[in-house]
C-alpha cells in the first residue's frame, strides 16, 4: 500500500524507538519502492536438522535389504513344487494333440468280448493271489509270536534278549529277481564316453 | 490238565476225518505245551516237563529270476501293452519316422528332378537307426534260465531252480540214525538264542558261508518229544528248537564231519516234505512265504 511521504513520516515518528537520524532525512526514491508488506500468516520455518550421513546410509541399506528379502522369498516360492492338482496339461501338447492321434482300427466284436473276459479272469486271479500272500504273512507273524511265547516259558533272560531291537535291519535293501540270471564272469563293455584328458 | 501223547492221539483219532479244521485247543494239546509254571508241585507225578533248548537256522537262497508266467498272466500282459499303445498319442520318434518316410517317397519320385550331386545322399533315417539297434541287441545273449545244475539235478548247488527259494538241509547222525534237518545246535548257556542259531550254521557248515539273520526273535519253533528210553536217560520230555530265518549271501557249504554232518542239500520248499517228513515240513510251511 503506497502511502504519501507525509503519512510515512508521521508513522515513523509515532513509533518512537526509531533512529532520529533516518527520520530527518527524506528519501529521494519513489514511495513505491518502500512499503510495508502485508501480514504474513505462516509459522516460522522448521529448523533444518543435519542428519548424520551414517544414519542416512543405514536407512538406505535397510530399504535395500527389505527388497532383497522379498526377492528371495519369491525365488523360494518358484523352487517349491506345484501341487499335482494344480497342474494343467502342457499347452504345447494341447495344441498339437489333434495332429498326433493314432489311427486305430476298430476292434472286432470277438476281440472286445475276449478282452472283457480276460479282465474278469484277471480280477479274480489277482484277488486270490493277494489273499494268499496276506494269509501267508499273517500266519508267519502269528507263528513268530507263538515262538516268542514259548521261549519266554523256558527262560525269561533269553526272551528279553530276543525282543531287543536289531538296528541293522534298517540298512537292509534288496533288488528284485530279474528275467534272466546274471552271466558268470561277464565282461562289461566300455560305455560311450567323452575324452576329457587335457592335452598340452 | 495235561494230556500224555497216547491219550491225545486217541482223541485225535476219534475225530471224524471229514472235519478239516481241527479245533485249536486240540492242536495245541498235540504239541505238548509246557504248562508247568508250578512244576515243582507236580514233579511227584509221572514225568517232570523239562525241555532241552536248541537253535536252528533256516538258511534261504532267495529266488534269482522271476517265476514263469502263467498263460493268463501272459495273455493279460500282451492285452495291456496293446491297449497302452492304442490309447496313446504318437511320440516324437514316430512322427519324425513318418515324416522321413514321406520325404524318402517324394525323393524317390523326383529322382530325375534332383541334380546328380544331390542324389543318393545317405540320410541316417530312423530305419537305419533301428537296424543298428537291433544288431547291437543281437550281439548280447542273456544267460539261460535253466542252468546245468537243473539238468543234472545237483542237489548241492545253489544254481538249481533259480525261480524258487532254496533251503539248506543237513544230513546228520543223531542217536545212531541218519536224518535230514536244518542246521541245529544245542543251547549253550551264555549265548542268546540267535547266536546259538548262527553258530549252528558256522560250526556245521564252515565259516566261509555268508548269511544274514533278520532280527533277534525266532521266526518259529518246533517241539520234539523223546521216546521213553531217551526220556529216562536225559530226564527231559523233549526239546524245543527255535528256528531263525536267514538270507544266504554266498560262500561254500563245507560239511563238518567232526559234528557228524554227512551231507547237505539245497531244497525247494515243495521238496521239503521228501526230506523232512510231514510234521516238520508243516511247521516250516507256517513261515515260508512263497
Amino acid at each position: 500500500m503506497a502511502l504519501s511521504s507525509f503519512k510515512q513520516c508521521n508513522r515513523i515518528l509515532q513509533a518512537g524507538s526509531f533512529n532520529k537520524l533516518l527520520c530527518n532525512s527524506f528519501h529521494t526514491c519513489k514511495p513505491q519502492y518502500f512499503h510495508e508488506s502485508g501480514t504474513l500468516n505462516a509459522m516460522p520455518m522448521k529448523r533444518k536438522v543435519k542428519i548424520d550421513p551414517r544414519i542416512i546410509l543405514e536407512r538406505e541399506q535397510k530399504k535395500k535389504k527389505k527388497i532383497e528379502n522379498e526377492l528371495m522369498k519369491l525365488e523360494r516360492l518358484e523352487r517349491t513344487l506345484k501341487p499335482v492338482d494344480e497342474f494343467d496339461s502342457q499347452r504345447r501338447l494341447k495344441r498339437v494333440a489333434s495332429e498326433r492321434t493314432r489311427e486305430n482300427t476298430e476292434l472286432t466284436r470277438e476281440e472286445k468280448l475276449k478282452r472283457f473276459h480276460l479282465e474278469k479272469k484277471w480280477c479274480v486271479y489277482s484277488y486270490k493271489q493277494y489273499k494268499a500272500v496276506c494269509g501267508q504273512i499273517n500266519q508267519a507273524t502269528k507263528f513268530a509270536a507263538e515262538a516268542l511265547a514259548e521261549l519266554r516259558k523256558e527262560s525269561e533272560e533269553l526272551y528279553v534278549q530276543a525282543i531287543q531291537e536289531d538296528p541293522s535291519i534298517l540298512s537292509y535293501s534288496k533288488s528284485g529277481p530279474t528275467e534272466t540270471p546274471p552271466i558268470k564272469n561277464y565282461q562289461f563293455p566300455d560305455g560311450e564316453y567323452n575324452e576329457v584328458t587335457k592335452v598340452w | 490238565m495235561k494230556m500224555s501223547s497216547s491219550r491225545t492221539q486217541a482223541v485225535l483219532a476219534a475225530i471224524p476225518k471229514l472235519i478239516k479244521h481241527r479245533p485249536s485247543c486240540l492242536v495245541r494239546a498235540s504239541q505238548h505245551r509246557n504248562y508247568s509254571q508250578s512244576s515243582a508241585a507236580k514233579t511227584t507225578e509221572a514225568t517232570a516237563e523239562k525241555w532241552g533248548l536248541a537253535g536252528a537256522l533256516y538258511l534261504e537262497r532267495l529266488p534269482v529270476i522271476t517265476p514263469k508266467m502263467t498263460r493268463l498272466e501272459q495273455e493279460y500282459k500282451e492285452y495291456k501293452l496293446q491297449q497302452e499303445v492304442e490309447q496313446s498319442l504318437l511320440s516324437e520318434y514316430e512322427i519324425t519316422k513318418k515324416e522321413e518316410e514321406e520325404r524318402l517317397a517324394i525323393q524317390k519320385k523326383n529322382v530325375l528332378d534332383t541334380p546328380l550331386h544331390l542324389r543318393n545322399i545317405p540320410i541316417q533315417t530312423m530305419q537305419d537307426k533301428e537296424e543298428l539297434w537291433s544288431k547291437e541287441l543281437a550281439q548280447f545273449t542273456p544267460a539261460d534260465r535253466e542252468t546245468e545244475a537243473d539238468k543234472s539235478n545237483d542237489m548241492r548247488s545253489t544254481d538249481r531252480k533259480l525261480d524258487q527259494s532254496l533251503v539248506l538241509l543237513l544230513k546228520q547222525v543223531v542217536d545212531g540214525k541218519e536224518w535230514w534237518y536244518l542246521p541245529t545246535m544245542n543251547y549253550t548257556p551264555g549265548l542268546s538264542m540267535r547266536e546259538v542259531a548262527e553258530q549252528a550254521l558256522t560250526s556245521n557248515c564252515g565259516t566261509d558261508l555268508k548269511f544274514r539273520v533278520f532280527g533277534n526273535a525266532p521266526s518259529g519253533y518246533q517241539i520234539k518229544n523223546y521216546g521213553r528210553e531217551k526220556r529216562e536217560e536225559t530226564k527231559l520230555n523233549g526239546h524245543k528248537v527255535f528256528i531263525y530265518k536267514a538270507e544266504y549271501r554266498g560262500g561254500p557249504v563245507i560239511p563238518n564231519e567232526d559234528n557228524s554232518v554227512l551231507d547237505y542239500a539245497w531244497v525247494t520248499p515243495k521238496e521239503l516234505r521228501q526230506y523232512l517228513g510231514r510234521t516238520t515240513s508243516r511247521v516250516l510251511n507256517k513261515f515260508i512265504i512263497y
